[in-house]
């Protein structure tokens, strides 16, 4: 809803204001569209080394054989067995959560705790993996420090909370 | 800290999949290089026209406007950012603000160009600096005023009211954002 009115408002504003200030509209957004070219050419090798990492770890089964290790410690902290693959996917891999969702939705019911814990996970975390390859990478930083780690405790964290307190929100 | 975890990531798959469960190796290579090429490929077009809609905010000083909004919480995530390169808020701003609508394409452009003038101020070119991670977790919690994508599937699954995610979506990215805030705070006295 809101980028169908919000977008092309954005963008007229953006233009007439620019206009307005004597920018050379044209010129300008060429300029821009060039660096545009050029960043994607920069950070290409940095997901596609990324991404092959996740695929080969989530398409060999390595993913779901370190799901069924977890199995202990996620009884331990109350989480749901049918959300586990959304805390662990939803770092790596953003298309491959939507997908995780959908299941998880169709499996349990998209109003069920699963449905809405899955839901919750989806909005309110990112794919951590590509933004630091992503981010890092545009600007040839190797060395992270504490960025993705602080990132994944995070995430977890904020994953055992939702299932734990989603009466809350039901 | 990538460098470990990429490593793991694929001698677990190779040696799980060897014991486990055989799979296609030669074809999942091909399929993730594929898919990847294609991800750049859908990403060069929309880049490249949100990048020059970035640049006339950036020429226009459009961009110092939607700063002004939000000054003073900036101030407070990064302090004495301000002064020493002031630049590299007005991308954060707009980082931020592209990403709360949920427009990740406008977002990446701008969170980028902050990451370039962040580095302009780094004294370890090769190291991340403060500034950085800490805009990093900010974005890793993914505050977004509406969560379209859920709510399209929502509906689409017929959940008896698909919005109703909205508000508790924002509260649970607001408490991730404050846990990463104050987790890094910790770690950061072990990562110098």
């Amino acid at each position: 809803m809101i980028s169908i009115y919000f977008v092309p408002a954005f963008i007229l504003f953006v233009l007439i204001y620019s206009m307005f200030k004597g920018i050379k509209v044209y010129e300008v957004f060429v300029d821009g569209a060039k660096d545009g070219f050029k960043t994607v050419f920069n950070i290409a090798p940095f997901l596609l080394t990324m991404i092959f990492a996740i695929d080969v770890f989530r398409r060999s089964g390595a993913l779901d054989l370190f799901i069924k290790l977890l199995t202990p410690i996620n009884n331990l902290l109350n989480i749901p067995s049918g959300v586990v693959p959304m805390i662990l996917i939803k770092p790596l891999s953003g298309s491959g959560a939507i997908s995780v969702m959908t299941d998880i939705m169709k499996t349990y019911g998209v109003d069920s705790t699963e449905g809405v814990i899955a839901a919750l996970i989806m909005g309110s975390s990112e794919t951590i993996f590509y933004t630091i390859s992503l981010y890092f990478g545009s600007i040839g930083v190797k060395k992270i420090r504490h960025a993705l780690i602080v990132a994944l405790i995070a995430h977890i964290i904020s994953c055992i909370i939702v299932c734990n307190f989603i009466w809350i929100f039901r | 800290m990538v460098n470990i975890i990429w490593f793991l990531m694929i001698i677990f798959g190779i040696l799980v999949s060897f014991f486990y469960n055989p799979v296609d190796f030669t074809n999942i290579i091909a399929q993730s290089a594929e898919s990847s090429v294609k991800l750049c490929i859908s990403l060069l077009g929309i880049m490249a026209i949100w990048s020059g809609i970035m640049k006339l905010c950036e020429k226009s000083g459009l961009i110092e406007l939607f700063y002004a909004m939000l000054r003073l919480p900036m101030k407070i995530l990064f302090p004495n950012l301000e002064n020493k390169n002031k630049k590299a808020l007005y991308f954060i701003v707009m980082n931020i603000a592209s990403n709360m609508l949920g427009l990740s394409n406008a977002a990446t452009p701008f969170g980028i160009k902050a990451m370039e003038e962040m580095q302009k101020i780094n004294i370890k070119k090769d190291t991340a600096s403060d500034y950085m991670i800490k805009f990093i977790i900010i974005n890793s919690a993914c505050i977004q005023l509406i969560p379209a994508t859920v709510i399209s599937i929502r509906a689409n699954l017929g959940s008896s009211s698909p919005s109703s995610i909205i508000g508790p979506t924002i509260a649970v990215s607001i408490l991730t954002l404050f846990i990463a805030l104050f987790i890094e705070a910790i770690f950061r006295r072990w990562y110098k």
